[in-house]
């Protein structure tokens, strides 16, 4: 019968891929439908005694009678999803110096010679950061300490760590310290304080010395490959090699080489990478020529990278791509994750906040960039200000406002939305103002690229490719042919 | 539960006792029946009754005065210390609903439902004595209880109030015990419901629904009853918001197997919180067995499905076991998921099976198997 609806729908998104239709419902649920399909779905001509009919209905993109059920159980799934805003700002970043030792060409922060001590945090200052960032409701606190290069005053770091703690007896949260080292600097008795407080080092290592020592150089224009190797090996052997993780950023000169970083990570006893492109933020723009490339020069190492890694994993070497992980957790999973660089709304303010060595407080790194050029468009205020005036202030209400992709241009309709997030900051600093315009952005660009890159994947994997993305999920590996170790026996 | 053919001898009163082999205190007697399998019998005054075996019937019929006298003719070895025995008036069984040394001990608590499960092995029916009064008494003498004890039906979340009272019951007499209770999670659907459950049951309560289908279509169908798949899911949900430990089973049959694996995903994105998930085989009685051609499916035809819905649950990060299946019609990457679920009263196993090397770690059949089973039941030797 021509026009009678056999059913109705519920909210979805859809997306074109090659040759199949994407659909999502509201909570992050996903089905690849054949185009043919696709067109029978929106015309109601899918048959209740279809079995696509009751993948439909089991993934609440429509319903037959009362939409009372696929209801709630959509609003359990976007609830769990958005759980990351329960807590608000858990990740405060504490600039304690922007002194550095190194001068690396794609600094985003453009820091300060190693001896102008103007630029260090004063303990005074210090002491009210942490008074502020105790006002936060949320019942996990992470203090990460940024630079600069933070071991430069490690006075102060050693100062704030102490007071936290001190603090954190009144308050009772489960308070975290990570510092931020390029580690080229790192001595025993820092190294030992790290070990007595229980504090995490995130460094930086760029792959092996020909690559590393293109970009991130010491100030005496020499690579900081051998210091930084040097100092990493050092803090593994004291502080244990689970305490410590690296970053890379992409330049021009690693390009097609993420296989031979794979192997420098692997090989300096690290079990995770995360392949990060350049933020086009502080000396990043000036040296723009010699170290930049295209979104899809980085997109095409990404996914060469990644399989790289995963074919790793097959043959028996457990290693994660961060940002992979990061994906297929949104993709494959009801669960919510807490990375504030790519959430709706934004991480920034109510996810992470940035407190620089003058007092002043940032919603996101870049926006102290902004403001030493003079744009104090991200400055919420000063560490004077109090808790309510800067948290609850007019700059984190405009940048959140901003900042949920549910209701942003193109955003909205796409099919990747529940999946993905905003970056109201980097639309600000590249294309003028806090919504962006997607067509042109190269944030939207990268996402839209590696979310298909990654759906590609986990459609066509086989299932050991399936069990190494599970095993990044969940931690744990799962083999259907060695049951017997990872199964009760009850 | 297990049975035994008996008769009695001067017994004007219904029993309900601890069996016992040893000579207890007179006070505590009034709570046992006495085994009694030495010659010489001493001074019996004050137990419920005394059982003996039938060649023994007319010597103790002689000496013992206003006692009654329990005869089994077969299968006395059976009975351990401290089982609790019950006997009806008039009625030649001695019924054991409570066996020590068994692991799937459990309270039948009504014989009720307010479903019609097409695979039901127990046709709900209006109770026709005082159950509750019964359990009471029953969790009074199984004290201080064993590790776990399953709370079944019928559906006894039908009980109420009643169902609380058994529970708080339950925490006073056995502190020890984690109890289970196995539900179709309907009455779950009401908050305040699950809120008393909770607080009756301190945390030592965990709850088994019953969910067949990833749609109202099927799993409505299943149960006959519209509006239960709702009711479940919310059940469900008002469990998770008071901190329950959830396990969820699936019995799997020939309306459901098609989609076990999208039956897994569901779970997954919508009962995140469930923590066990049980994969279960049919139990030929009662309305399964009238409505066999309706619901059988010879497991070996859903390997395939199986294998994919547990691989899906176990990549997640759930439990899963799978109960009443033959190994020799499971793939045998799953082996280690069976468990032998089957009580041990009722847990048969064929003559084909003596020459299979698996069977001690073989969960078996149910005695219902008889009316059919798998047509690919094979001795495994390696």
């Amino acid at each position: 019968m021509k026009n009678q609806k056999k059913y109705k729908f519920l909210p979805f998104n859809f997306m074109r891929l090659n040759g199949s239709t994407l659909v999502t419902n509201m909570g992050g649920d996903f089905q690849i439908l054949s185009n043919e399909t696709f067109d029978k779905f929106i015309n109601y001509n899918i048959c209740p005694t279809d079995s696509i009919y009751l993948d439909l209905k089991a993934k609440q993109f429509i319903y037959n009678n009362s939409p009372n059920l696929p209801i709630q159980l959509l609003a359990t799934q976007y609830r769990t999803k958005k759980s990351f805003l329960r807590n608000f700002t858990g990740l405060h970043m504490v600039v304690v110096t922007i002194r550095c030792n190194q001068k690396c060409k794609y600094c985003q922060v453009s820091s300060e010679d190693s001896d102008a001590n103007e630029y260090d945090m004063t303990p005074e200052t210090a002491k009210k950061c942490v008074d502020l960032i105790f006002n936060t409701p949320s019942p996990y606190i992470k203090i990460e300490f940024q630079g600069g290069e933070p071991l430069l005053n490690f006075g102060v770091v050693k100062y704030i760590i102490e007071y936290a703690e001190e603090q954190n007896h009144k308050y009772d949260k489960k308070l975290e310290f990570v510092i931020c080292t390029n580690l080229s600097s790192t001595n025993e008795e820092q190294l030992e304080f790290c070990k007595i407080h229980n504090i995490y080092i995130s460094t930086s290592l760029d792959g092996p010395a020909k690559i590393h020592n293109q970009n991130r150089i010491m100030e005496n224009k020499c690579g900081s490959y051998k210091e930084v190797i040097k100092g990493l090996q050092k803090a593994q052997s004291v502080l244990g090699k689970d305490k410590i993780s690296a970053l890379m950023t992409t330049t021009r000169a690693s390009l097609g080489k993420f296989p031979e970083i794979v192997d420098e990570y692997i090989s300096l006893g690290f079990n995770s990478i995360f392949f990060r492109s350049l933020n086009p933020y502080g000396m990043a723009r000036k040296y723009q020529e010699i170290i930049s490339y295209t979104t899809e020069e980085f997109v095409s190492s990404y996914c060469q990278g990644l399989d790289y890694i995963i074919d790793l994993n097959l043959e028996g070497t457990l290693f994660i791509e961060e940002y992979a992980r990061l994906l297929f957790k949104r993709i494959l999973t009801p669960f919510a994750t807490g990375f504030v660089d790519l959430q709706s709304p934004t991480g920034a303010g109510i996810g992470g906040a940035i407190y620089d060595y003058d007092g002043r407080v940032f919603v996101a790194d870049e926006g102290r960039m902004l403001a030493r050029k003079g744009d104090t468009q991200f400055l919420m205020g000063h560490v004077d200000d109090g808790y309510k005036t800067l948290f609850g202030g007019d700059v984190i209400r405009q940048t959140v406002a901003s900042s949920c992709v549910e209701c942003l241009p193109q955003c909205c309709d796409c099919a990747f939305q529940i999946w993905c997030g905003a970056d109201p900051v980097r639309n600000y600093t590249t294309q003028g103002d806090l919504i962006g315009y997607r067509p042109t952005n190269e944030f939207c660009k990268k996402n839209m690229a590696l979310i298909k890159y990654l759906l590609k994947k986990i459609h066509n994997a086989h299932d050991e490719v399936l069990d190494v993305i599970w095993s990044w999920i969940t931690g744990t590996c799962i083999n259907l042919n060695n049951l017997s170790e990872t199964a009760e026996n009850k | 539960m297990r049975r035994l053919k008996c008769y009695t001898l001067g017994l004007n009163k219904p029993i309900l006792a601890k069996v016992t082999h040893n000579t207890q205190k007179r006070k505590l007697r009034s709570d046992y029946v006495l085994l009694a399998k030495e010659k010489r019998l001493g001074n019996c005054k004050g137990y419920q009754a005394v059982i003996v075996e039938e060649a023994r019937a007319e010597i103790y019929g002689e000496k013992l005065k206003n006692l009654p006298l329990i005869v089994v003719s077969d299968g006395l070895d059976e009975l351990n210390e401290h089982d609790v025995v019950q006997i009806i008036t008039n009625a030649n069984e001695l019924l054991i609903p409570y066996e020590c040394q068994s692991p799937h001990n459990g309270l039948f608590l009504t014989s009720s439902c307010n479903s019609r499960c097409v695979m039901c092995p127990q046709k709900p029916k209006p109770d026709s004595e005082d159950r509750v009064r019964f359990n009471k008494r029953l969790i009074e003498l199984i004290a201080p209880g064993p590790e776990y004890l399953t709370l079944s039906g019928g559906e006894p979340t039908l009980l109420g109030e009643q169902l609380i009272y058994l529970i708080e019951a339950c925490r006073n007499k056995l502190p020890q015990t984690k109890l289970m209770l196995l539900t179709n999670g309907r009455k779950l659907k009401e908050i305040s419901f699950v809120n008393k459950l909770a607080r009756a049951s301190q945390g030592y309560l965990a709850v088994a629904v019953a969910l067949y289908a990833d749609t109202d279509l099927e799993h409505d169908k299943i149960v006959g009853a519209s509006g239960a798949f709702e009711e479940a899911l919310k059940g469900c949900n008002n469990l998770a918001l008071y901190g329950f430990q959830i396990e969820i089973r699936i019995v799997i049959m020939e309306l459901n197997y098609m989609r076990l694996p999208q039956l897994a995903d569901f779970i997954y994105r919508n009962l995140t919180y469930v923590s066990h998930i049980a994969l279960m085989g049919l139990e030929l009685q009662e309305l399964a067995k009238e409505n066999l051609e309706k619901i059988w499916i010879d497991p070996y035809q859903y390997q395939s499905q199986l294998l994919e819905a547990c691989h899906l649950l176990l990549r997640r990060g759930f439990r899963v076991s799978i109960y009443n299946h033959q190994l020799c019609t499971i793939p045998q990457q799953l082996w280690p998921l069976s468990r032998k679920s089957i009580s041990t009263w009722k847990n048969i196993y064929l003559p084909i099976c003596e020459k299979c090397q698996e069977k001690p770690n073989c969960g078996g059949f149910f005695t219902s198997a008889l009316t059919r089973h798998s047509e690919h039941i094979l001795p495994i030797n390696i």
